[in-house]
């Protein structure tokens, strides 16, 4: 069985439609999304009187004169990630110092791309021989699985422990407590009972995948940089970010208690290899959505002796 | 609770989500560039300068902060596109080809490694025995100037420069924090030395300090002239008029520092404005490091007088007999200025600081790619693992020991390897980059359009014009090193070099991936794109 996992897709439709590519491109049996499908960014395009509009994107302030260009610099934002929404000047103004009425407008885009993403996956996955997971993570409204449940082909693992051609896949997408309190942010005691409840469900450790958006505490798959109390990223004494461990103790421990076979995270983006945890391989695919890269994973499984080959892509 | 607005980009709206972060602070950024610069050359630059008649260092450090800068901009621009570790690996792979990229980071890794052990040679050389001699000079002690020459021996640099590889290998083995800790205080009284020794070249240079007194007082009456005199006797040409091409030529020195500052580039995250961080601090960190150099420059021609500085250097190489110092390098002299012990000791420890924090520096970068390779299956897997103790890359950092020590030997005993030997193999993929950063905008539009490297300066892609400036700059400084040969900076080994490590790490790159293959990998996977459909 050859398995394909990637994770911290974060809204970018580029990215996800290489992954509903993934099957053909990699010839693989399984598709696997870790969690974190969600983006963090607004873009406003902002319509100027005379028939124009403004956008500020990636600190480049761009002035588009024609409806075709806004449909090419909401392409390439959507792309990268972020959600581009047209409004007028007084409506980017009703904006200003007020964080619900933007959670609010982030509600509602959330869910409305992950809705277009199912669809393109009924549609693309519709007579492929694969099967196809995707999971929420702690930047996901908990409202997002709602909507992947209403896909014809896109399983939702979270919470489960599901047979995958042999082996068996445990799968949670919450994660330790973070700077920013995402939506499935939980205390590690809480992660660890997640996890505890699924175990007794795995017939044979050898053949288990522990698929936890987090990485182990401590693995190498976890560091990012340290922060202070305001989000500023701690320097070192020559100027580079000093980076830490921020990857879960509890997840650690699951692992290092069960040693399952596989061990599939993401979260850290900047944080991607292949590593052991004792018996268990743990890999991380890091991620380059911003970019239109889809990072992954790919891995081949025999029943019988295990994870044959590993291997990182950059799709 | 709520992210707070500010960290979001001008523009744009965010919610609770991870990884929201400020970038690492913009004078964060220009001060690990003004580390990288390996400030220290300037001995080289002093003591080189009589061999280009005419030349102005002043003004070929600022022609190169030009050309530096326009290569620092475009290593700032790509990092903005692809903010990820690994620099040029990751430019060049995703926008030319994978195996331009593997072969330009295995130079670069490669000629790190050995500027850390010759680093390491150059704390002996240009750091110790300066130190000591003028110690012994100024003390009247037969046992400090003797160890001053002991530290100019083959042995003396081996052993050097063996302690600073053993000190830094076991320093970044004990992890990151360690390294940093002992860095942290290096770089506090380095930069304290370095403000000593301008005040000290200033008053020199106003008079109130007389460096041909105090070198007469300790060396005899007449010392000073007598030095002049003899160079001039013996053919050195002191009273050149400014020469263009002199300056030009020359100016592939100060290169050899400022060149260096490129390479912090992949601390962007997420959250990106290119006209910030990465911009200004590659671009300052170029600049503020090169305004060092002219400063360090002009109050060193100003306190110890040009005509003695030539003919020092130029007895130095061509009738050393003829010269009463061991050396020639600034510290020694500028150790006269004053002439104090306490304010010798001042003056000089920062080049045996910064020298061996380059060494360090160039640790940390080779020991990265390796780890890198390992991780991405060019090396063997062994390299791409972590100490469970110290989560240092144990492996990473054995490799390049040993590698650095053995070249560190021949660089010693032998002199097969000389000071440039690297420059130009660096300078390639320095130019290599930057040509790449021509076509970056036409070659992959999408991918420039969307991101915030998307900058023109009269019409036309700031990347582009940056690649063309850039392009120019590194040519030269690759072809002024593969031919300066007029004092025997570069050998014939070292010009064969520059293209035999690229060819191997070529050849690593496919037989690594047959290797692969052979074990069930299709390592074509893995930096192909999924076509979008």
């Amino acid at each position: 069985m050859r398995l394909y996992f990637c994770s911290d897709l974060h809204a970018s439709d580029r990215c996800w439609l290489k992954f509903l590519a993934a099957p053909k491109f990699y010839g693989a049996d399984v598709i696997i999304i870790g969690g974190d499908i969600t983006g963090k960014f607004i873009v406003p395009i902002i319509a100027q009187p005379g028939g124009t509009w403004t956008s500020q994107y990636m600190g480049v302030e761009r002035r588009l004169a024609s409806r075709d260009d806004v449909a090419r610099l909401a392409a390439m934002i959507s792309n990268a990630g972020s959600y581009p929404v047209e409004m007028s000047l007084e409506e980017y103004g009703s904006y200003d110092g007020r964080q619900e009425r933007i959670d609010g407008l982030f509600g509602v885009q959330v869910l409305e791309r992950v809705r277009h993403w199912v669809q393109l996956a009924d549609e693309r996955l519709a007579n492929v021989d694969a099967r196809c997971f995707v999971q929420g993570a702690n930047d996901d409204f908990l409202e997002v699985d709602d909507v992947l449940r209403t896909s014809r082909r896109i399983e939702v693992p979270e919470g489960r422990v599901v047979d995958v051609d042999g082996f068996q896949m445990l799968s949670v997408g919450y994660g330790n407590p973070t700077p920013w309190n995402c939506p499935r942010d939980i205390s590690e005691e809480e992660l660890g009972e997640r996890i505890e409840r699924l175990t007794p469900e795995i017939v044979d450790m050898r053949r288990a995948i522990f698929n936890l958006h987090v990485p182990p505490w401590g693995s190498q798959l976890d560091l990012a940089p340290r922060l202070d109390a305001d989000f500023n990223v701690v320097a070192t004494s020559s100027g580079e970010p000093e980076m830490v461990p921020v990857g879960s103790t509890a997840v650690h421990d699951a692992i290092v208690r069960h040693q399952p076979l596989l061990g599939l995270h993401g979260h850290i983006h900047e944080s991607k290899g292949i590593k052991r945890l004792g018996a268990t391989i743990i890999a991380n695919p890091g991620s380059e959505y911003q970019e239109g890269l889809l990072d992954g994973v790919l891995i081949d499984l025999d029943p019988s002796e295990g994870v044959v080959n590993i291997q990182l892509v950059t799709g | 609770m709520t992210v707070p607005m500010q960290v979001a980009p001008a523009g744009t709206f965010t919610r609770a989500s991870s990884g929201l972060v400020r970038q690492v602070g913009t004078l964060d950024t220009l001060w690990y560039c003004v580390l990288q610069a390996a400030l220290p050359y300037v001995f080289f630059m002093v003591a080189f300068w009589t061999f280009y008649p005419g030349a102005s260092m002043e003004l070929a450090t600022l022609v190169t902060i030009v050309g530096a800068g326009a290569t620092g901009l475009v290593y700032a621009l790509y990092s903005s596109v692809y903010p990820r570790s690994g620099g040029e690996y990751v430019f060049l792979s995703r926008t030319v080809h994978p195996a331009l990229g593997y072969a330009s980071s295995f130079a670069m890794a490669f000629w790190q490694t050995f500027y850390f052990g010759i680093n390491g040679a150059f704390v002996a050389i240009y750091g110790m025995q300066p130190l000591f001699a003028a110690l012994g000079l100024q003390m009247k002690s037969q046992a400090l100037t003797d160890l001053g020459a002991w530290f100019a021996t083959p042995w003396g640099i081996f052993l050097t420069g063996t302690a600073v590889v053993l000190f830094f290998g076991a320093n970044l083995y004990l992890g990151m924090k360690s390294y940093f800790d002992v860095q942290r205080w290096a770089m506090l009284i380095g930069f304290v030395s370095i403000a000593i020794t301008l005040g000290v070249l200033a008053l020199g240079a106003t008079g109130a300090l007389s460096f041909e007194k105090n070198l007469d007082e300790v060396l005899g009456a007449g010392t000073y002239q007598g030095v002049i005199t003899a160079a001039q006797a013996d053919g050195a040409d002191l009273g050149a008029g400014f020469s263009l091409g002199e300056t030009i030529r020359f100016s592939i020195w100060p290169a050899w520092s400022l060149l260096f500052a490129v390479l912090s580039v992949s601390f962007s995250g997420e959250i990106r404005n290119v006209k910030r961080g990465q911009l200004v601090g590659i671009v300052g960190g170029i600049v503020v490091s090169g305004l060092l150099l002219v400063a360090i420059q002009y109050f060193s021609r100003a306190a110890i007088g040009d005509q003695f500085l030539q003919a020092s250097a130029y007895l130095f190489i061509n009738n050393p007999d003829q010269l009463p110092l061991p050396s020639v390098w600034i510290n020694l002299l500028a150790s006269f200025v004053a002439n104090s012990p306490i304010i010798t000791i001042a003056v000089n420890l920062w080049f045996v600081l910064l020298t061996a924090y380059v060494a360090a520096v160039t640790a940390v970068y080779a020991s990265r790619a390796v780890f890198a390779w390992g991780i991405d299956g060019m090396a063997p897997r062994q390299a791409g693992t972590v100490s469970e103790r110290y989560h240092s890359p144990t492996w990473s950092i054995v490799v390049v020991v040993i590698v650095a020590l053995v070249l560190l030997a021949v660089y010693s005993f032998t002199d097969t390897l000389v000071i440039l030997s690297g420059l130009p193999g660096m300078g390639l993929v320095f130019l290599v980059v930057s040509l790449a950063g021509i076509t970056f905008a036409y070659r992959h539009r999408e991918t420039y359009e969307g991101s915030p490297a998307r900058l023109s300066v009269l019409g036309l892609p700031l990347i582009a014009v940056a690649g063309v400036i850039g392009s120019a700059f590194c040519a030269w400084v690759v072809w002024g090193a593969l031919t300066d040969d007029t004092f025997g900076a570069n050998s014939d080994l070292s010009r064969l070099m520059v293209f035999v490590v690229p060819i191997v790490g070529f050849i690593w790159f496919y037989v690594a991936r047959q290797y692969r293959m052979s074990r069930g990998t299709n390592v074509d996977l893995q930096f192909k794109e999924i076509p979008v459909e």
